[in-house]
């Protein structure tokens, strides 16, 4: 039919076509080493890699043996990659001091993502649902379209992991192409998409379709995972109480007053996607930058005036956890704002993150 | 592939110099005609000084008159003294018109009241040129204004003009008076107890600074208007327009692409206080 192996992924961009049915195959481990390699030779491709201390981070890979699909939570998310915390919009060349010259930013390329967990995933989405809403901010969402996400299933929830509480893992049932379920010595792979299928079917020899007792076991296995989370946070009561506006005065107090308006939750953060704009010149060339910016900042909202409708740290928590929980904003985005990615509760420095919020709001209720 | 925010070339057509630190520009885009894209009073541009950056401004001209942008500009950061610096001829970048717009048409047939404060008359004269011109669609028209002191009064002669028609009744006043001043001093809420409006048959339009859209605000409910027949705009600390970076949210609403214009009936409805 057409020689698979020449296509290079671009080519496969733009077929998000969705299989009706998923085809689930297994794969031995070292098998899948050898697909991989043979991916990135075509492709670019992002993937975890261990660091020297043992934490997992995403990178792009140059070699693919530092890609580690262990357990755990890398320390970032996934959405430095798609939404960069500094990145230019454009470039602007002056000629003389009649005429100016603009140049974009070059076109998003076509790009494996291996390994991404399934909280980090639905924060991929819900950015491109996002940047996609009235305006089409393309030089966000091109980059999600042009990208094959084989997603890896947490059979492992670390202390900080309450996905299970917002419907966001530990396991996916859409939004990926591709999903992988550890299985020992063999991975699961759960193809969704016909762009994945596409890009696995050089490989076609390696894999064996699963059989009733693979799905079993993953069943099983599924079963499993959720009784292995430590944190619970209830959404649901933080949800109802932050869009009633009925969360205590003293609460956003408390907070307000432990909150040192680090910024340190934003960026940790897989939906959070707040931006600072700013020209940068030297001679005759410039560039306009966008840099993460952080609504828990002081100077977020502050006026050229010097107003500041939010100049309390309380009332910039109260801004954040609206966004992420209140159904007047959730309704936009057709999910809660929090993946329970739990990457706040480890960087905050001050027990000011959403877990021990909404935890705070059920203790309160219940005193 | 389109890339929001990119902007297109304009270049300054002329300057008026209103007050010692506010100017006004006119802005024809740098393609064809140079027509401009069309919009309607109370939408906002997206003005680069490049090398300083990108602001929203309001377009202070009205679409009736409709060969250039005009925008009103106090300097006071970088991107607006890098404006200031800009001569007839030099070249700015222009994305938009943004945002939504004054209910121009809903309102026809309406008595209007304009409330307007210091730079907060920008916004205002876009929807003033523009019932000026379509005078017939409009009943009785009145524009108060209040500025800080005489020299920072924005459109002098267009003020005089004002005051000088006879289809429209114009007041104004001082915070702090001069010595050639022999108008009023006074907030411009001092300038209600000399009016007399219908608040049934009127809707009224406010721009200004935070603390005095209060006062006004205050001042026309007493009076006796409906919170839906008052509008005013959301002034927000506002980066790109588009309702991506979050600068501008009031609650679920964005500033930038949900407004600016909001009637008091909106902003009343919204979760969080302005």
């Amino acid at each position: 039919m057409f020689a698979v192996n020449k296509i290079p992924i671009s080519g496969l961009g733009e077929d998000r076509t969705i299989k009706e049915k998923h085809m689930i195959s297994t794969i031995l481990k070292d098998d899948f080493f050898t697909v991989l390699r043979g991916l990135a030779k075509t492709s670019r491709m992002i993937a975890p890699v261990m660091l020297s201390n043992g934490e997992l981070l995403y990178d792009r890979i140059q070699c693919i043996e530092d890609v580690s699909l262990q357990p755990g939570i890398p320390i970032m998310s996934a959405k430095e990659f798609f939404f960069s915390s500094c990145e230019e919009l454009f470039r602007f060349k002056r000629i003389g001091t009649d005429a100016i010259d603009f140049v974009q930013p070059e076109e998003a390329e076509a790009c494996v993502f291996l390994g991404i967990r399934s909280c980090d995933l639905n924060g991929v989405r819900y950015l491109e649902r996002f940047y996609k809403r009235k305006f089409n901010d393309t030089t966000v969402t091109k980059k999600i379209e042009k990208t094959v996400f084989i997603s890896l299933g947490c059979l492992d929830p670390g202390e900080q992991c309450f996905c299970a509480c917002c419907d966001s893992g530990p396991f996916l049932s859409d939004g990926f192409d591709a999903q992988l379920t550890d299985l020992d010595n063999r991975w699961m792979v759960e193809i969704a998409t016909a762009r994945a299928e596409t890009l696995l079917r050089p490989y076609d020899n390696l894999f064996t379709p699963a059989t009733d007792a693979d799905l079993n076991e993953r069943k099983n296995i599924l079963s499993c995972v959720d009784s292995k989370f430590t944190r619970r946070s209830f959404m649901a009561m933080g949800v109802k109480k932050v869009s009633l506006g009925a969360v205590e005065e003293e609460v956003w107090e408390a907070f307000g007053d432990r909150c040192i308006s680090c910024g340190s939750c934003v960026f940790v953060c897989p939906t959070c996607s707040c931006f600072n704009v700013l020209d940068r010149e030297i001679g005759e060339e410039g560039v306009r930058l966008r840099t993460w910016d952080a609504c828990s900042y002081s100077g977020f909202t502050r006026e050229v005036s010097g107003h500041n409708p939010r100049p309390r740290a309380a009332d910039r928590l109260k801004r954040r956890f609206f966004h992420k929980l209140s159904y007047q904003t959730t309704k936009d985005s057709g999910r809660l704002g929090c993946m329970g990615c739990g990457r706040c509760v480890v960087s905050c420095p001050s027990l000011a993150d959403i877990s021990t919020f909404v935890t705070t709001l059920r203790s309160v209720r219940t005193v | 592939m389109e890339n929001i925010y990119m902007p297109l070339k304009a270049r300054v057509v002329s300057v008026t110099n209103e007050t010692p630190d506010v100017k006004t520009f006119k802005l024809r885009l740098d393609n064809g005609d140079g027509a401009c894209i069309p919009f309607l009073p109370g939408n906002f541009l997206e003005v680069s000084s490049f090398g300083a950056g990108e602001a929203p401004f309001c377009i202070s001209s009205s679409p009736t008159r409709n060969d250039a942008f005009d925008i009103t500009v106090r300097s006071v950061g970088s991107v607006t003294s890098g404006l200031h610096k800009m001569k007839p001829q030099d070249i700015v970048g222009i994305r938009g018109p943004f945002g939504n717009h004054f209910p121009c048409s809903a309102v026809q047939g309406r008595d209007i009241l304009f409330v307007g404060g210091g730079i907060g008359l920008p916004p205002l004269r876009s929807l003033i040129h523009y019932m000026l011109d379509n005078r017939d669609d409009y009943g009785d028209i009145t524009i108060l204004y209040g500025a800080r002191t005489p020299d920072d009064r924005v459109y002098k002669r267009e003020l005089d003009q004002w005051a000088g028609r006879k289809d429209v009744l114009f007041l104004e006043t001082v915070d702090v008076g001069s010595k050639s001043w022999s108008g009023r001093v006074g907030v411009v809420t001092i300038l209600f107890d000399e009016i007399f409006v219908r608040p049934k048959i009127t809707t009224a339009f406010t721009c200004g600074p935070p603390v005095m859209i209060k006062f006004v605000i205050q001042g026309l409910l007493k009076m006796g208007f409906r919170p839906d027949n008052i509008v005013t705009t959301l002034e927000r600390y506002m980066k790109c327009g588009v309702g991506k970076c979050g600068h501008c949210a009031v609650g679920e609403k964005y500033a930038c692409t949900d407004g600016p214009v909001f009637t008091f009936a909106d902003i009343q409805k919204l979760s969080e206080k302005p």
